[in-house]
Formats: structure tokens, C-alpha cells, sequence
């Protein structure tokens, strides 16, 4: 009986594409939560396409890929923000310039290096079932870095994300700490594209926090939720993978649009029912303070 | 200093009271609105004349830029409004775009559409009367300038060109001295008091109180619902006052107000966000 | 005929781009200025599955296919970007995503379809038919004529909306038109530049016109002569050098851009020496 709930884990392959993609829906579930909150689902979207091209210099260049990826985002956001700082361009503006030419030097780069054209597929669409021990153990060094930086810093990293003005005004080093959030965000893209890829990276990085914003009230609950979720639909979306015959990327990101379109449909219908709705539905949820200072403000 | 009259309900506005009280031009009776239960006006009425220039005045959040908006049907309300004629509206200017471009006679022709109808190409009149309004606000020299270039006063001064290019019978200006340099806001004011001349209805939703009691007719003070309407003598006292402003007045030597505004509430924001 | 062009699909793939090169132009300009750069590559991502599913049965075709997923997803977005409790576009990234994974789990089950990934993303010189060539203009004549009938409102609701709602310029009526137009324009530019890349032509030229002009009748005629030459240019290096076309001319506009904004930063250091700094 319990056979089919073994079966994938009895396959090493299996069982590193399992742990390779939870703890990426954990990684991406948790740090999506801070670029949900600032607004940032384009800026994700076009960074998770425009490192390709760093990917595929990188490897023309000899060079780890996660180096060439990590450079791109960081160019990506920084042109961003120059465009966007022109009073003639927006921010939208920016993104729509910087995904296509970038993205698209990058697939014309592929097109023109034999040695890397055969794996479209895979850059596009991740290939978690070819995971390696090196992917697995730069998964877990990544979740380790970033557990150890939302250990330490991230009262002061949800205190930005909420509410940058105030944080400022008490003091805090907001573009130090942007700086760390940005690193942390491309370390987890990069980490990510082996299991997703491109393409299908916004879903796990947006979607488990959108699906958690809607059932949390603070933050960090909020944040432990979208972990969770990013967990669950990566081994049931393996699970699919493995008894289905679709690519393993493409089921998770299957599985957790299946769950946001459940629990937003569950609220509401729930919300149409009692009191709760009302409470709810309030402009923004509340973020929890957890420290004494912010008790002056509301 | 006299007892203030009770605000609301006073309907044969203008001041005068005699067989030729001049006809209402902009009027509101029990107006109200709401947004998703939230109440931001709440029973307002009052009678404007033509010729006259009236502040509305109040604490953030009163509803000033709300009542605008219901005169111009912009947003869903109980009661009734009236506006007798055409009205030319000069919105805030932080909401006006600085990235498009076009240049401050552009803006300024933009301003004829409501006149000619919006698939009519202004002509060769329709260009030299928005040069001769950019003169009256003294940007001229400016005309080809790109609209985003522009100060902050001289954007409030192209803005109201293109209130002028419509033509209108009434003007609403939100905030039109705010945030402006010295220079422009004198312009303005001059241009405010040739339409009042024309015998144009204005009205204005300013921060200034004693701007609004040095430049206007007579004041609406609003929070929420009417407070105090009437001559800048009857309505800036500090019981009237204390009422709209829901806090300490102190009247200082020359008849300054001091308003100490306390714990402020902010209509939406909760938490963080 | 010219080197390059000396065959006949670089002739229909030419005769297809320069017509989409109008609208994309005409259009590009309002999605520049009105921060439509998200819906526009969001409009192009939600096609995949639809082409997918139209290569897989053909008697709905690709075009069809790409129609009713960019009019689903349109309806959609719509619906929920008007619930203040997800916000800013974090849905839409969402709602991307799984339109690529569906079209992805299509291509393997249901519609096991002989045309390459690559040319159904990022276009292909080959695969621009006659019809395809017949709706590039029809899109070119929609997009004039609509652009005739609604600039002043389009004008005035960009500038100023608070303004142009009272003057009578009925921005949303306008804005919904402008929707659907920019929705067609994608999908009849699908099959030259693909479903990843076709923002590219809609944002890249139109924001290097703006680079370069202060006023919006010379930026729309700019926007439309950038987006003639990056798409021909970009043609005849998906041909010279054997990549996909929607690639050659994103990374073309890329550069075309990097180049104006090169240029107008020269210029205005330039000038500000000139003025006494």
C-alpha cells in the first residue's frame, strides 16, 4: 500500500532531486517573502531570466557558473536602478529594457557555443533529476548562509522591507542591508536554476509567499509558511515527476499555482462566511514588532 | 471677537442677502461619501456664488480633495451636487506625470480638448490663445521647455494656463500654492483674482490658513463635514478651529493661530506596509 | 535582392517585420510611458501554452491557440490585480511561471509537437507564413488607425489622469483599448521574435526614442524607425549567424539603447560645460 510513497526515495537519483528541491523551495519560499513585500515580483522575474547570459559566459569563460550568474544579478538590479533613477524611465520601464536584451544576449550566446546549445532545455527548464552532490552541497551551503543572515539580521531586513523610511530614521545602513537581501536573492536564484531554471524560477520564489501572505498575519509566521509550502510542493511535485512522466521543475511549479489558487479561493470563500473576513480585510496585514522601539509607531 | 454662527446648513451664501442675491453657481446638500465604509464626507452643504474665491481649508484627511472630486462626479456620493457651467480642474501636482514628454505649451494646449472635443485637432487659434495664457502666467520664455524641466512653481503655473485653456465657469484647484516658490504663487494668486473679476466661481483647497484668510472671500473649514463657513473672521477662531483641528488652539499677539495638532490619526495605514 | 535577403522566407520574415515594426513602434511609445513593460512581457509568457497547445491540434493552430491564452490571461490579471491583498504583481509572476510549466508538461504529453522549444520562445526565420505576414499588417492598420482616434485621450490620460477623467478624455475606456491592441500586436509578433522576447520590441525602441526626444510625436516617429532598423538588423544576424531572430533583435535594441543613452549622456555633459557647469 505504501509502496507508491516509497518508491521515488528507493532511486539515489530520486533521493537527491528530493533533497535538492526542498531545501530550494525552502530557500526560495523564505527570501521570496522579502521581495514580495518590497514589490520586487518584476525585478525577481527579470533577474531569474537575465543570468542566463552570466551562466553562459561564465562557461565559456571557465568559470563556476554560480560566479557568472551571481555577477548578472548584481549587474541586473544596478542597471535597473540607474535606468530607473532617470525622472523619464520607470522602474518598469528599466526591467522592460534589461530582461529582453540580456536574456536574449544570453540565448544567442547559447545558440553560437556548440557546447552549450543541447542544454536549452535545461537552462530554461531546470533538470532536478540530474542534481549533483556539488549542486546539493552548494543548496545547502546556500540554506546555511542564509539561515545564519535571517539569524542575524533579520529583524533589521523585514524592518527595511516594511517600512525603509523609519529604518533609516533610527539608523540603520538600509543599503548595506539591501545589499545583503540582493546577495542572499542571487545566491538562492543561482542555487535554483539547476532545480527550476529560469523560466520557472519566479514561480517558486513568488508563489509560496503570495499563497502564505494570504493565510499569516506577521511576518516571520508568514515567512516559516512560505518555507513550508515551498517544501511540500517540491516533493509533491516530484512525486508527480516520477509517476506522471513531466519534468520535475515544470510539476513544481504545477503544484504550487494548484495550492495558491486553492487557499485564495478557500479564503474567500471563508472570508464571505464570518467575522474573520472582515478583520482581514484590511489594506496590509500587521507586522509583529519584535522589538520595543517600534511600539512608538503604528 | 464674535461668537462664530453655527456653520452648516446656511444655503443663501454670497453674502448678500438682498433681492439681487446673485444665483448659485456650485452648491452641495447633504453630500456624503464613503470609501468601503470608511467615511471621508459626511452631510456637507454650502452655496457658492460666481465671483467669488473660496478656501477650503482643514486638517489632512478632512476630505478636501474628496469634496473636489464629488463636485466633478468623480467618485460615488449621497446627496446632491450642483455645477452650473463648465468646470476646469488643476488636480495636485504631485500626481501629474514628469516623465512624458511634452513641453509647457503642449500641456497648455492639451487644455482645449474639453472645449473642441476630443477627436479635433487644435488649430492655429487654439495655439496662439495657449501662448497668450502661458504670457499671462508668465512663462513665455518657458513655452517649449519640456514640462519635466520645469520648477515646481512654474509646473502650478503651466497647470493653470491649461485650467484657463478650458474655458471653464467654475475652477477647482487642489492645493495650488503648496510647495511653491513665493514668485509663482503671487502669479497664481493674481490670475485667481482676474477670474474672480471675470465673474468665474473659485475654489481652493489649501494647508495655509492664513493665506487662505488673507486671499479669500470666505472659507469652508471642513473636517469631514462642515465645521465653519464664512468670512475669515467668523471661521478662524479658535473654537471653530479647536473643532476641525480637534486640538489646542492658542490665539497669539496679532491674531496668529497656534494649533497644537496632538496625536494625529491616520485614516489607513495599520501595522507596517 | 540584397545578400541577405536573397531567399524567400528572409523575404517574408523582412516583409513581416517591417510591418510589425509600426505597431510595435506606435504602441511601444504608451507602453513606455504608461509602465506597461511587465504586462507586455507577462501577455508574451502566457502564450507559450497556448501555441503549444495550437501546434499540438491543428485545426486550432498556433494563432488561435496564442488568442484565447492572451485574452484568458489578460481577464485574469485583471481580476486579481484589483485585490489589494496580493500585491504588486507578485500573482502575475506566478501566473507566469505556470503558464510556462503547462506549456513545458504540453510539449511532453498532450502535444508532442515537431517544432523546436527555441522557435516557439525566441521565433524562428523559418516559420513566418503568409497568413502570419497578412496579420502583421492587419495589426500595423489597427494600431494607426486607433492611434489617430484616441491619441489626445491616450495624451492626456498618461500625463495627467486625474485631470483627463473630469476634462472628459475617458481614460479607462481608453486604457482597455489600448489592453486588447497591445495584446494582438504580441501575438501576431509571435512568430518572428517568440513568446520570452516579444516585450522587447514593444519597450527597447520606444525607450531609446525617449532617450533622444523631448516631445511625443518625435519620440513615436523615432520608436518606429529604431524598432525598422533593430528589427532588420536583427533579421539578418539571426540569419548570418544561425540564432534565433527574437534573440538577435532584443540584444540589437539592448545595444541600441546603451549606445543612445551613451550619446545623450555625452551630450548633456557637453552642454553643461558649455552653460558654465
Amino acid at each position: 500500500m505504501l509502496d507508491w510513497l516509497t518508491d521515488p526515495w528507493t532511486s539515489a537519483l530520486m533521493r537527491r532531486a528530493f533533497f535538492e528541491a526542498m531545501l530550494v523551495g525552502a530557500l526560495c519560499g523564505a527570501l521570496g517573502c522579502f521581495v514580495l513585500v518590497r514589490g520586487l515580483a518584476f525585478l525577481g522575474e527579470s533577474v531569474a531570466h537575465t543570468v542566463v547570459l552570466g551562466v553562459v559566459l561564465a562557461f565559456l569563460a571557465g568559470v563556476p557558473i554560480a560566479a557568472g550568474a551571481a555577477v548578472l544579478a548584481v549587474v541586473t538590479v544596478g542597471l535597473t536602478t540607474a535606468i530607473g533613477n532617470d525622472r523619464r524611465f520607470s522602474a518598469d520601464t528599466a526591467m522592460g529594457i534589461l530582461l529582453p536584451s540580456l536574456f536574449g544576449a544570453g540565448v544567442a550566446l547559447i545558440a553560437l557555443s556548440e557546447g552549450y546549445r543541447s542544454n536549452l532545455d535545461d537552462v530554461l527548464f531546470g533538470s532536478v533529476l540530474a542534481a549533483t552532490e556539488i549542486d546539493l552541497a552548494l543548496a545547502l551551503l546556500a540554506g546555511a548562509l542564509t539561515a545564519v543572515m535571517l539569524v542575524l539580521a533579520g529583524k533589521e531586513l523585514a524592518l527595511v522591507a516594511f517600512d525603509r523610511a523609519m529604518a533609516q530614521a533610527m539608523g540603520y545602513r538600509t543599503a548595506l542591508l539591501d545589499l545583503l537581501l540582493l546577495g542572499a536573492v542571487a545566491l538562492a536564484v543561482v542555487v535554483s536554476l539547476r532545480a527550476v531554471g529560469n523560466v520557472l524560477l519566479a514561480g517558486l520564489l513568488l508563489g509560496p509567499p503570495a499563497t502564505a501572505r494570504l493565510l499569516c498575519q506577521t511576518f516571520w509566521r508568514m515567512l516559516a509558511c512560505a518555507g513550508s509550502i515551498g517544501v511540500a510542493a517540491s516533493i509533491a511535485g516530484l512525486y508527480l515527476s516520477w509517476y506522471v512522466e513531466v519534468g520535475g521543475g515544470a510539476a513544481i511549479v504545477l503544484v504550487v499555482a494548484a495550492i495558491f489558487i486553492a487557499v485564495a479561493i478557500g479564503v474567500r470563500v471563508a472570508g464571505r462566511g464570518g467575522a474573520s473576513g472582515e478583520r482581514r480585510a484590511a489594506t496590509d496585514f500587521a507586522y509583529t514588532p519584535a522589538y520595543e522601539s517600534e511600539s512608538h509607531y503604528h | 471677537m464674535t461668537s462664530p454662527r453655527s456653520a452648516p446648513d446656511r444655503l443663501d451664501e454670497g453674502g448678500d442677502q438682498g433681492p439681487h442675491a446673485a444665483p448659485a453657481t456650485v452648491t452641495a446638500d447633504r453630500l456624503s461619501v464613503a470609501f468601503g465604509g470608511h467615511p471621508a464626507l459626511s452631510e456637507v452643504c454650502f452655496a457658492l456664488t460666481g465671483g467669488t474665491f473660496t478656501g477650503v481649508l482643514g486638517p489632512n484627511g478632512a476630505g478636501k480633495t474628496t469634496l473636489l472630486r464629488a463636485l466633478l462626479g468623480l467618485v460615488a456620493a449621497t446627496g446632491e451636487t450642483t455645477l452650473r457651467g463648465r468646470a476646469a480642474y488643476v488636480p495636485q501636482l504631485a500626481m501629474v506625470s514628469e516623465a512624458f514628454p511634452i513641453d509647457a505649451l503642449g500641456v497648455v494646449i492639451m487644455g482645449r480638448y474639453p472645449r473642441l472635443g476630443w477627436r479635433r485637432r487644435p488649430g492655429r487659434g487654439d495655439r496662439r490663445l495657449a501662448a497668450d495664457l502661458l504670457e499671462q502666467v508668465g512663462l513665455a520664455d518657458r513655452a517649449r521647455s519640456p514640462f519635466g524641466a520645469l520648477s515646481g512653481g512654474q509646473r502650478q503655473r503651466v497647470l493653470m494656463a491649461r485650467a484657463l485653456a478650458q474655458e471653464g465657469d467654475v475652477l477647482l484647484l487642489d492645493e495650488p500654492l503648496t510647495g511653491i516658490d513665493a514668485p509663482s504663487q503671487s502669479t497664481m494668486l493674481d490670475v485667481i483674482g482676474a477670474q474672480r473679476a471675470q465673474g468665474k466661481t473659485v475654489v481652493m483647497t489649501t494647508h495655509d490658513l492664513g493665506q487662505a484668510a488673507r486671499e479669500c472671500d470666505r472659507l469652508l473649514l471642513l473636517n469631514r463635514t462642515v465645521i465653519g463657513d464664512g468670512t475669515a473672521a467668523e471661521v478662524l477662531t479658535p473654537e471653530v478651529l479647536g473643532r476641525a483641528y480637534e486640538a489646542q488652539v492658542v490665539m497669539l499677539d496679532g491674531g496668529a493661530a497656534l494649533i497644537d495638532e496632538g496625536v494625529h490619526h491616520h485614516p489607513s495605514r495599520r501595522g507596517a506596509g | 535582392m540584397l545578400a541577405p535577403f536573397d531567399v524567400s522566407y528572409m523575404q517574408s520574415a523582412l516583409l513581416a517585420g517591417l510591418l510589425i515594426s509600426v505597431p510595435c513602434g506606435l504602441l511601444g511609445v504608451w507602453v513606455v510611458l504608461r509602465g506597461l513593460a511587465f504586462f507586455s512581457h507577462a501577455v508574451g509568457v502566457a502564450t507559450f501554452p497556448g501555441v503549444v497547445l495550437g501546434l499540438g491540434f491543428p485545426a486550432v493552430g498556433p494563432f488561435a491557440g496564442s488568442l484565447i491564452a492572451a485574452g484568458a490571461f489578460g481577464v485574469a490579471v485583471s481580476s486579481v490585480e484589483t485585490d489589494h491583498r496580493v500585491r504588486g504583481g507578485a500573482v502575475t509572476g506566478l501566473a507566469l511561471a505556470a503558464a510556462m510549466a503547462i506549456g513545458a508538461v504540453l510539449l511532453t504529453t498532450v502535444a508532442k509537437v515537431s517544432a523546436p522549444v527555441e522557435s516557439v520562445l525566441f521565433g524562428s526565420l523559418l516559420g513566418i507564413s503568409g497568413l502570419d505576414i497578412a496579420r502583421c499588417a492587419v495589426a500595423a492598420v489597427l494600431a494607426i488607425g486607433a492611434l489617430a482616434l484616441l491619441w489626445p485621450r491616450l495624451a492626456a490620460s498618461a500625463f495627467d489622469r486625474a485631470w483627463a477623467a473630469p476634462a472628459g478624455a475617458c481614460p479607462a475606456r481608453t486604457d482597455a483599448l489600448l489592453l486588447i491592441l497591445l495584446g494582438f500586436t504580441v501575438v501576431t509578433a509571435l512568430p518572428a521574435v517568440g513568446s520570452l522576447l516579444v516585450s522587447g520590441l514593444l519597450v527597447i525602441p520606444a525607450a531609446t526614442a525617449r532617450l533622444l526626444c523631448d516631445r511625443i510625436g518625435a519620440m513615436t516617429a523615432c520608436a518606429v524607425a529604431l524598432c525598422t532598423a533593430e528589427v532588420v538588423i536583427g533579421l539578418v544576424l539571426a540569419r548570418e549567424l544561425n540564432v534565433a531572430p527574437g534573440a538577435s533583435i532584443a540584444t540589437v535594441g539592448g545595444l541600441g539603447f546603451a549606445l543612445a543613452a551613451a550619446v545623450a549622456a555625452v551630450r548633456s555633459a557637453c552642454s553643461r560645460r558649455a552653460a558654465g557647469a
